[in-house]
């Protein structure tokens, strides 16, 4: 057996003295960024760079991949526990995980998004070691024209992801294509709706924006309203999952951890699309699914193992193309070639040491992390026993200087006070703020996706249909318009009924 | 405005300040005190693009060899944004004390101001321009299976087909998709570009056959070149790459296209001559050291030694060049 | 049978309604192209159309269902958490996150309905000491921390 050979060769990398104590450094500053809100592993990542100089090139990188598997643990538990997303994936964790912290299930919301990530990193470890080179053709064979009808579908099921008005819902999901449109143009490099600001050529920030409607919006929700949340204090009960969540859980982590394997390995939107599509998918089949959106412990399951899965299948481009998914990666391109060694199709053969001891570090980082993290859920829960007045100005702080330590810049924080306002009008008017992320986040890529498509085929749209994995996503699109359409215009019905 | 705010603060990392301190006085008020004691504190090196890429990756080699010969913490600053205008653009505002240099290059100094609107800054008489780092060629790469496999098919292709022919690079406005441009002027063909968000999703587009043909600087190409997953057309170096003997130049091919992206060190204009001459030896003798020449050979760059006065004349030179490339590129925001 | 309409619905509405014109008006700067090659108009004329016209859908939808009123809007308790982060905002590149945070704090802590001092002064000083530890010490983000730290 080769990959066992291999694995083992990796574990003997990786179970060096230095190594471990790389990997579990990365952890334990993963988790801490990932739980500090608006700080992100980009920032911290290229603050420890020069810190890499002196080790060797695969105990840095081991450090640096430790780093962003463990914010992707550590995120999830601000988002449960004060609703502060600060990316997409904890975005769709907030929705029930949040919910189920106001119900007094704190405990069992975050020991189910530890486990569930753990399962998941594991199973999608040893993927990218069986078969990462053959997984590469995934990630080479979606065209613009796939991309777009990715993007498309992702958009479309995003309008089932909060509860209430569906118009309202879809409205403001193009209300964020809209703004996610702001910035500079990447085909023709024109400045859109920037009111010649420079900060605004890169467009809204996506954390300052998500904190702001969901954390900030929240803390002013909670103070206008004393009596509910002192009640919630009261009623913590539990720290881990009974047997029933259990059960239930089963099911929504392993098609979690299946549909983040394969979507994290598209290079840009995959990480966000993959807890997107595990919650929907979970939304549309569970027996449970009218608790979705008021604390289902499916709805964090489900995200929390796609999410985790994603992070590491997102690292097969990287090591078998040299093409780095998205910005961590595209820092840790950087630390490898400051090392001397230039990442690429051969690294593999060039650098086994790498592969197999990053691999199998990636396997011994997820158990440290699942060891660090359920011991902490006690801790995180008695947290939510401090007196409100001394949290939320805590809370307050943290966002301020973790938006401000993204660009080192004021701007990002008046950004957040800007959609902390428009969070607060929207809870006012039943206007969920999930889509409008989703939106934000979808719309830029589809539009750039859309373009290159239609540039390339020369202007004829066939290309959507002809090609068979967009025709399949498309169609995929249609079904969930319909599935979408047949309940609400038989409620309409039934209400003109009623109040005719 | 806050650019503004935040160029007149220094950097101050307090791990690294504490041994700063050690070493020279407590660092109060930089640029309240004269050139005669520079460098009297951390000196802040402004990187205009993203943490990974090649210009952060030149700036963090020379800044810790810069760290070592000064004496003083070299932080390196990330401050991407606007075509690397918005990095650029703070350092020129700064106190002309030394204290705050920034990595200028090919998209901040030469191209990026005739394509952004709202950049404040002359590229030229708003810096004091202290020395080049290193130059680095371009290179036409093509997919395997494509149509055409060398420089003259694939014109001869665009020739056949007008309108038709794609090209890939790593954005509108980048030095490459300057090429491209160039390429279709004084070939007299027309091409379709086709930019992107970066150059690693070019390639992944280019090894996938969705493009044919992409332009993308050597570095970041050269491992696929070697891997054989993508075919190199032509350089646009004057003359071969040492590294790809084999692959020829534009103008042998009979096209006179010569282009480098290039990264170099300026400061805010105004800062003392003495402290852009010390600066100056400092980074060219840091270049120059085995370690660090071996290293910026591997990403397939040239360091140049350089006098301030010759960097400064490039950079006018390069400013020049390119504003009627852009507007013929219809890239311009405006 | 005459109703009272749905206030949130009209509310919401006309808001998308105005903003999609807003982004419409502002977006004839940008040339839409043709659909071969859109130019950096055509998606937002898209997005904000639809967007326009999921308004007006919403406003009828809101005119046709049943009352639904518009709560309260919390402004004291809005202006102040939002005036804490501003001045977090604007003050803290130029005085250091010392006294950047004690100000947010402050301003933040008068949206209690009982105002504490002593509380307050013990909760800054925890606040401090607490991100010294994370953010300098342990992170080493960059940020000022002193008013002469420019």
């Amino acid at each position: 057996m080769d990959l066992l050979n291999n694995l083992a060769y990796g574990f003997g990398v990786a179970a060096t003295f230095q190594n471990l104590g790389a990997c579990l450094i990365g952890a334990l500053l993963g988790t801490a960024i990932g739980v500090l809100p608006g700080i992100g592993p980009v920032a911290t990542i290229s603050l420890l760079l020069p810190l890499t100089f002196g080790m060797s090139s695969t105990t840095a990188i081991i450090m640096l991949a430790g780093i962003y598997y463990g914010a992707q643990y550590g995120g999830s538990t601000t988002s449960i526990l004060m609703n502060l997303p600060g990316e997409v994936s904890s975005v769709i964790t907030a929705l029930d995980g949040y919910q189920m912290a106001r119900n007094g299930e704190a405990g069992p919301a975050l020991a189910v998004a530890a486990l569930g990530s753990f399962f998941a990193g594991s199973v999608a470890t040893l993927l990218v070691a069986a078969s990462g080179p053959l997984l590469t053709s995934v990630a080479l064979s979606f065209g613009p024209a796939d991309y777009f009808s990715l993007m498309f579908l992702g958009l479309i099921v995003s309008a089932v992801l909060s509860e209430g008005n569906v118009v309202k819902s879809i409205a403001m999901m193009v209300a964020g294509v809209g703004l996610g449109l702001v910035g500079t143009d990447v085909q023709t490099g024109q400045q859109r709706f920037t009111f010649d600001i420079p900060e605004l050529s890169d467009g809204i920030g996506f954390a300052p924006m998500a904190m702001g409607m969901f954390g900030v919006a929240e803390i002013i929700r909670n103070l206008e309203m004393p009596e509910v949340r002192d009640a919630l204090k009261t009623k913590i009960t539990r720290l881990w999952l009974t047997k029933d969540q259990f059960r239930r859980v089963i099911g929504p982590v392993l098609r979690g951890t299946a549909l983040g394997s394969i979507v994290g390995i598209l290079p840009g939107g995959g990480a966000s699309l993959s807890s997107m599509g595990a919650y929907t998918l979970e939304r549309r089949i569970s027996k449970n699914k009218h608790n979705f959106g008021k604390g289902a412990i499916e709805g964090v399951a489900a995200p929390e193992s796609a999410n985790n899965a994603a992070a590491q299948t997102s690292f097969i481009p990287l090591l078998t193309l040299g093409i780095p998914a998205n910005a961590v990666m595209a820092l840790m391109v950087g630390a490898l070639i400051i090392q001397g060694i230039q990442p690429g199709p051969r690294m593999i053969e060039a650098q086994p040491d790498l592969f197999w001891g990053l691999i199998a570090s990636m396997w011994i980082g997820n158990l440290m992390l699942v060891v660090i993290n359920l011991p902490l859920i006690g801790m995180w829960v008695r947290l939510l026993k401090v007196p409100y007045d001394l949290m939320y100005p805590a809370i307050l702080v943290f966002c301020a200087i973790g938006v401000y330590s993204l660009n080192n810049n004021s701007f990002d924080v008046f950004t957040t006070v800007v959609f902390g306002f428009l969070g607060y009008v929207f809870s006012k008017i039943g206007c969920p703020p999930a889509p409008m992320l989703i939106g934000f986040v979808l719309g830029p890529m589809m539009e750039e996706h859309l373009r290159r498509a239609m540039l390339l085929s020369r202007g004829d749209p066939m290309v959507f249909i002809e090609r068979p994995i967009s025709a399949t996503l498309l169609g995929l699109a249609l079904l969930a318009v319909i599935a979408m359409a047949l309940p609400s215009i038989r409620k309409t019905k039934d209400e003109a009924m009623a109040g005719g | 405005m806050t650019g503004e705010t935040a160029a007149i603060r220094a950097p101050l990392r307090r791990r690294t300040l504490l041994a700063a301190a050690a070493a020279a006085s407590i660092p109060v008020r930089a640029h309240a005190q004269g050139a005669g004691a520079w460098p009297n504190g951390p000196i802040r090196f402004v990187v205009p693009f993203a943490p990974g890429g090649t210009t952060d990756i030149m700036a963090r080699l020379v800044g810790e060899r810069l760290q070592a010969r000064l004496g003083v913490p070299v932080v390196v600053e990330n401050r991407a944004g606007a075509g690397a205008t918005v990095g650029s653009q703070m350092v020129a505002s700064a106190p002309p004390d030394g204290q705050t240099i920034v990595m200028s290059n090919i998209a901040s100094h030469a191209i990026s101001p005739s394509v952004y609107r709202g950049v404040r800054y002359d590229p030229v008489k708003d810096f004091a321009h202290i020395a080049m780092v290193t130059v680095n060629p371009s290179v036409m790469v093509a997919n395997p299976k494509f149509e055409a496999q060398s420089l003259a098919e694939y014109i001869a292709l665009a020739k056949a087909r007008p309108g038709q022919v794609n090209y890939a690079t790593s954005g509108a406005g980048s030095s490459n998709h300057m090429i491209g441009v160039r390429l279709g002027l004084a070939a007299g063909i027309e091409l379709v570009h086709v930019p992107y968000r970066g150059a690693g999703p070019a390639m992944t587009d280019v090894i996938a056959g969705v493009v044919g043909v992409m332009f993308d600087s050597l570095p970041s190409a050269s491992s696929h070149i070697r891997a054989g997953s993508v075919k190199a057309l032509a350089v646009s170096s004057e003359e071969r790459n040492p590294a790809f003997p084999d692959v020829p130049t534009f103008r042998e091919q009979g096209v006179d296209i010569v282009s480098y992206s290039w990264f170099g060190i300026s400061a805010p204009a105004g800062t003392p001559a003495a402290i852009v001459e010390r600066l100056n030896a400092e980074t060219r003798a840091s270049i120059a050291e085995p370690a660090v020449a071996a290293r910026l050979d591997e990403l397939g760059g040239s360091p140049r030694d350089w006098s301030a006065a010759e960097f400064t004349a490039f950079v006018a030179k390069e400013y020049e060049t390119w504003a009627p490339v852009v507007k013929a590129s219809g890239a311009s925001a405006q | 049978m005459k109703r009272r309409p749905d206030a949130q619905d009209l509310f919401a509405g006309v808001m998308f309604v105005a903003f999609a014109a807003f982004m419409l008006w502002l977006n004839t700067d940008h040339p839409i192209g043709s659909a071969r090659r859109m130019g950096p108009g055509y998606m937002p004329m898209l997005a904000f159309g639809i967007l326009g016209v999921l308004g007006v859908a919403i406003v009828i939808g809101g005119l046709l269902t049943g009352p639904n009123l518009i709560g309260r809007f919390a402004w004291r308790d809005m202006v102040l958490i939002l005036l804490a982060m501003v001045v977090f905002g604007l003050t803290v590149e130029r005085l250091g996150f010392i006294v950047s945070i004690a100000l947010c704090v402050g301003i933040a802590s008068l949206a209690e309905k009982v105002w504490k001092p002593l509380r307050v002064v013990g909760l800054i000083a925890f606040l401090l000491a607490l991100c010294w530890f994370l953010f300098i010490w342990y992170l080493d983000i960059r940020i000022p921390v002193f008013p002469w730290s420019y």
